[in-house]
């Protein structure tokens, strides 16, 4: 059996802060655990808060899980040092703020052209094969763009710079973190589309974190639903948009606006009053179906058909 | 002839507009002053066969002082102490601070808290009382010495300053994609987020340097610096000494003084002309 | 239905080191009494400028450069400044996006939302306590709340304590910015419906301002369309929604993934929005337009009635179509 590309193994990921006298940590994700396959576009939903950029990052290397583990093809990101050096080529990512993500002192084609030198993509001057890569993001003519500043771009073709120095790297997986969210929505179709068209022509996996369904059906094959740190649902996208299972995916379907939508019975969801409890199941306190058992046990991931995953007592 | 017009291109670069043309101008005469001093001096250095308190007159345009010496040329050997005090001292200053602060900022953990101790600890020490108990001290008072002294105690504001600076940029998205990318500290450090604080650090270089020059005319006003030597600071002090005021020597006491503010003003003028230019960069952003 | 609101050829302008930057152009429409008015388009189009030349809240440099609001027949423009306060709150209240995060953080909600009741009726004072708590209760936080401090409240309750406030003098016109656009979609849902609730118990009028037309396609029952300043297309919800006229509505409809029908590729618009201090000659959306003609280079269109009269579309591919085009220029001359 083939080696999934990506592979997070019951990750978590704990904040702590040590004040002068007390100690408070947050646990931003717990257990959580899924795969990625070449080719495939996984997309994780959720709202401010519920882990998902932190997952983004633990993916990256960029924070270090507090337990669990994830590897590349098999290979243990945690125990292999030489992985970890080469992760650059492997992983890259793009982030939400196209704005901050450029160093606004360098010029575009320094920004672009110097992972190249540093991964040792290149030898000699980079600047043909960073035409190449602005072209390739559509910002042509590529020789306009490479000497500018970033500040004279608009924030759409910001995005496309990122994205152009990702590529440098031809790394197999890209993980988004939000990378529309900041754009005008025409412009961010077009990103949206540059990556799924590069997803093609480079044979890319994507990750998409994203806090709107519309995208995530949008742009993946697959959809993972977190709340508060833990994965409540996943399963192919256009199954989990037509037929959510879990009561919170029910209520974020229907919270968001679709004009198209046929008007279908409004579930009655309780406003949030504090955080989600630390016990049972995290969305009780919020969901209409919550039982006894709800606050007593906390449900488990089960797959009731093949493909779906839901963390909720009413499918077990 | 293209060898000069680039050089003119290259300098309107580095000090673009007006305010940083003149504060160049300021700088380079100084620069002029400081090396051809002996050239430019109407009398030797030291001579005090003039008759004394003589006010400015053709032949001695800014007057003699108590001991008969000629002000102006006393005025112009003074140019290069004081310069290469302000310059050097600053050089140092900044050279360590902005190590320190950057790599305190970014490193974090052990490497932030052994460094901010030991600025802490010098921070408690009065750098004045230290100066003059190190200058007492040590065998010879030379201008070296003096150099070193405020070189190596004038740094700890701006560590501290550049530190919290880099603390803020290293929460910044383009230091997340430097990461990335799998650069290293070092890297990351100067060459991504060095140029993002030049602001703090000018800002800094302004004001320490400034802080050199008045603190070498502190140090000769007390009578510690080099006393074979000629500087605006011991021009100023022997002006008091003497009681200057009492004899309505004006002449004395204000070319030394406005030639330090002068001097610190030209910094002041090429610190906010260099500004003006990094702010163009990043699109005239607030900072 | 006669018309609460009536705005009429309103520009707004602000110098800039390039020159004078038109942020709002000549736009003109009307919102009627209990009418939801969306006016919808992207950064820069000018929808939240509009908003705020019509409550006079521009910050100089950006000044009103002419045109007339006319609220229940009362020139806004005109008023000074002391008479306007009057109106304020009591006729005409405003909900900003930044609003939640400019409570005052030092004062407990009671105090702010007392304050505010005071501030227009100085008499109330026995009852304000009274009504801070009916309001509190009017968008559906606990009175306990009350006594809290802004920092106590997540970001959703503190927009519902800013709506609370906006209700207090029952205005009859509120404007709301983008007033749910930094809240999670759940949070945002939950304050809509409440707001369509209290809009249906009221009868007040809204002038709705958001990025997120979908968002305004299910609540609004008028929406305009702005880009480049100007206003493109006006028209019912329900037509925007099924017929969009103007290329610009397509496209800015073509760039939200839904959630139901069939999964297909949106196009989005190609190149990005006009630099405003030099607009393209003739049409300003016309470099952007897949379907622009000559005369869209040359000749800018203006906002003009349908043949049924429901919309209005600045668009040269109706101009043949419409009779009503030249009934319409001809009235207006």
């Amino acid at each position: 059996m083939s080696k999934p590309l990506l592979q997070a193994n019951e990750l978590n990921k704990t904040f702590g802060s040590r004040g002068l006298f007390r100690k408070t940590s947050f646990q931003a994700v717990r257990d959580v655990s899924f795969t990625l396959e070449q080719g495939e576009v996984l997309a994780i939903v959720g709202e401010s808060g519920s882990g998902k950029s932190t997952i983004a990052r633990m993916l990256t290397h960029l924070l270090p899980p507090t337990a669990g583990n994830v590897s590349y093809n098999g290979e243990s990101l945690r125990d292999n040092k030489a992985l970890r050096r080469s992760l650059p080529t492997f992983v890259q990512m793009i982030f939400q703020d196209p704005f901050a993500a450029l160093n606004p002192h360098h010029t575009i084609g320094y920004i672009v052209g110097r992972p190249l030198q540093v991964q040792k993509r290149r030898k000699g001057d980079p600047r043909p094969r960073v035409l190449e890569l602005l072209t390739k993001v559509g910002l042509t003519p590529a020789e306009d763009f490479i000497d500018k500043y970033p500040y004279q771009l608009s924030g759409g073709q910001k995005q496309r710079v990122v994205i152009a120095k990702v590529l440098g790297l031809s790394p197999s997986v890209i993980v988004a973190d939000e990378p529309t969210s900041m754009l005008d929505v025409s412009i961010g179709v077009d990103i949206m589309n540059l990556l799924l068209d590069l997803r093609e022509r480079e044979r890319l996996s994507l990750i998409l974190i994203t806090h709107n369904l519309g995208s995530a059906r949008y742009m993946a094959d697959r959809i993972l639903v977190m709340y508060a740190g833990q994965i409540v649902e996943s399963g192919p996208s256009e199954e989990l948009i037509r037929e959510p299972r879990h009561p919170y995916t029910r209520l974020l379907l229907q919270s968001s606006p679709d004009p198209w939508r046929e008007e279908a019975d409004a579930m009655e969801a309780i406003e949030p009053t504090g955080p989600p409890p630390q016990t049972g199941c995290s969305f009780r306190l919020r969901c209409p179906f919550a039982s006894d058992r709800c606050a007593a046990e906390s449900p488990a991931l089960k797959e009731p058909e093949t493909g779906r995953f839901v963390r909720c007592h009413l499918f077990e | 002839m293209t060898i000069l017009r680039r050089a003119a291109g290259a300098i309107r670069t580095a000090f673009p507009g007006a305010k940083g043309m003149i504060g160049l101008a300021i700088l380079l005469a100084f620069t002029a002053i400081a090396l051809l001093g002996s050239l430019l001096a109407p009398y030797p250095k030291n001579y005090i066969e003039f008759e004394p308190w003589l006010a400015p007159s053709m032949h001695h345009w800014l007057g003699t002082d108590s001991y008969g010496q000629d002000v102006l040329s006393q005025m112009i050997y003074g140019t290069r102490t004081s310069f290469w005090v302000g310059v050097i001292a600053g050089l140092i200053t900044t050279v360590i601070g902005v190590a320190v602060g950057i790599i305190s900022g970014f490193k974090g953990g052990w490497v932030e808290e052994a460094l901010m101790r030991v600025v802490d600890l010098l921070l408690i020490i009065p750098t004045l009382a230290l100066m003059i108990i190190l200058a007492s001290f040590l065998p010879s008072m030379g201008v070296t010495s003096t150099i070193l002294i405020i070189g190596c105690l004038s740094w700890l504001y701006m560590a501290r300053s550049i530190r919290s600076q880099t603390m803020a940029e290293r929460q910044s998205g383009y230091v997340e994609a430097a990461r990335m990318v799998g650069m290293k500290d070092t890297e990351i450090m100067f060459r991504e987020i060095l140029p993002n604080i030049v602001p703090v650090i000018l800002a800094n270089l302004v004001l320490v340097t400034t802080q050199a020059v008045l603190a070498e005319a502190g140090l000769s006003f007390l009578g510690l610096g080099d006393p074979t030597n000629v500087s605006w600071g011991t021009i100023l002090a022997l002006a008091n000494a003497n009681n200057a005021v009492l004899f309505h020597a004006w002449w004395w006491i204000l070319p030394p003084g406005l030639a330090i503010a002068l001097f610190c003003f030209g910094f002041i003028l090429i610190g906010n002309g260099i500004l003006e230019k990094y702010r163009a960069n990043r699109g005239n952003a607030a900072l | 239905m006669s018309a609460l609101l009536e705005v009429r050829e309103l520009s707004v302008e602000y110098p800039s080191a390039r020159g004078v930057v038109k942020a709002v152009d000549r736009i003109s429409f009307t919102i009627g009494r209990g009418e939801i008015f969306g006016l919808a388009g992207e950064s820069g189009c000018g929808k939240s400028t509009t908003a705020f030349g019509i409550c006079r809240l521009l910050r100089p440099p950006a000044r009103l450069a002419g045109g007339s609001v006319r609220l229940d027949g009362v020139e806004l423009t005109a008023l000074p400044e002391d008479e306007f306060d009057k109106l304020r709150w009591a006729k005409l209240s405003i909900v900003l996006q930044s609003a939640m995060n400019n409570l005052n953080p030092v004062m407990t909600i009671r105090k702010q939302l007392t304050d505010a009741i005071l501030a227009h009726e100085p008499d109330a004072a026995s009852a304000a306590d009274a009504r801070a708590a009916e309001l509190m209760k009017l968008v559906d936080l606990p009175a306990d709340r009350l006594n809290s401090y802004p920092h106590e409240l997540s970001g959703g309750m503190r927009q519902r304590v800013v709506i609370a406030m906006a209700m207090a003098l029952k205005p009859s016109l509120v404007i709301m910015d983008e007033p749910t656009t930094a809240l999670d979609v759940v949070v945002q849902h939950g304050i809509i419906r409440k707001m369509m609730e209290l809009q249906r118990r009221f009868g007040f009028s809204i002038l709705f301002i958001t990025h997120d037309l979908p968002l305004m396609l299910q609540m609004c029952d008028r929406i305009g369309i702005m880009y480049a300043g100007k206003l493109v297309e006006t028209a019912p919800a329900s037509r925007i929604l099924k017929e969009p006229k103007h290329p610009y509505t397509q496209g800015l409809l073509d760039s939200f993934p839904a959630l139901s029908g069939e999964k297909r590729r949106l196009t989005g618009i190609p190149g990005h929005p006009p630099d405003l201090i030099r607009p393209p000659a003739g049409c300003r959306f016309q470099p952007r337009c897949r379907r622009a003609m000559p005369p869209c280079l040359s000749v800018e269109p203006a906002l003009l009635p349908d043949r049924d009269g429901l919309g209005k579309v600045a668009c040269h591919l109706y101009g043949e179509e419409e009779g009503a085009r030249e009934q319409a220029s001809a009235a207006s001359e």
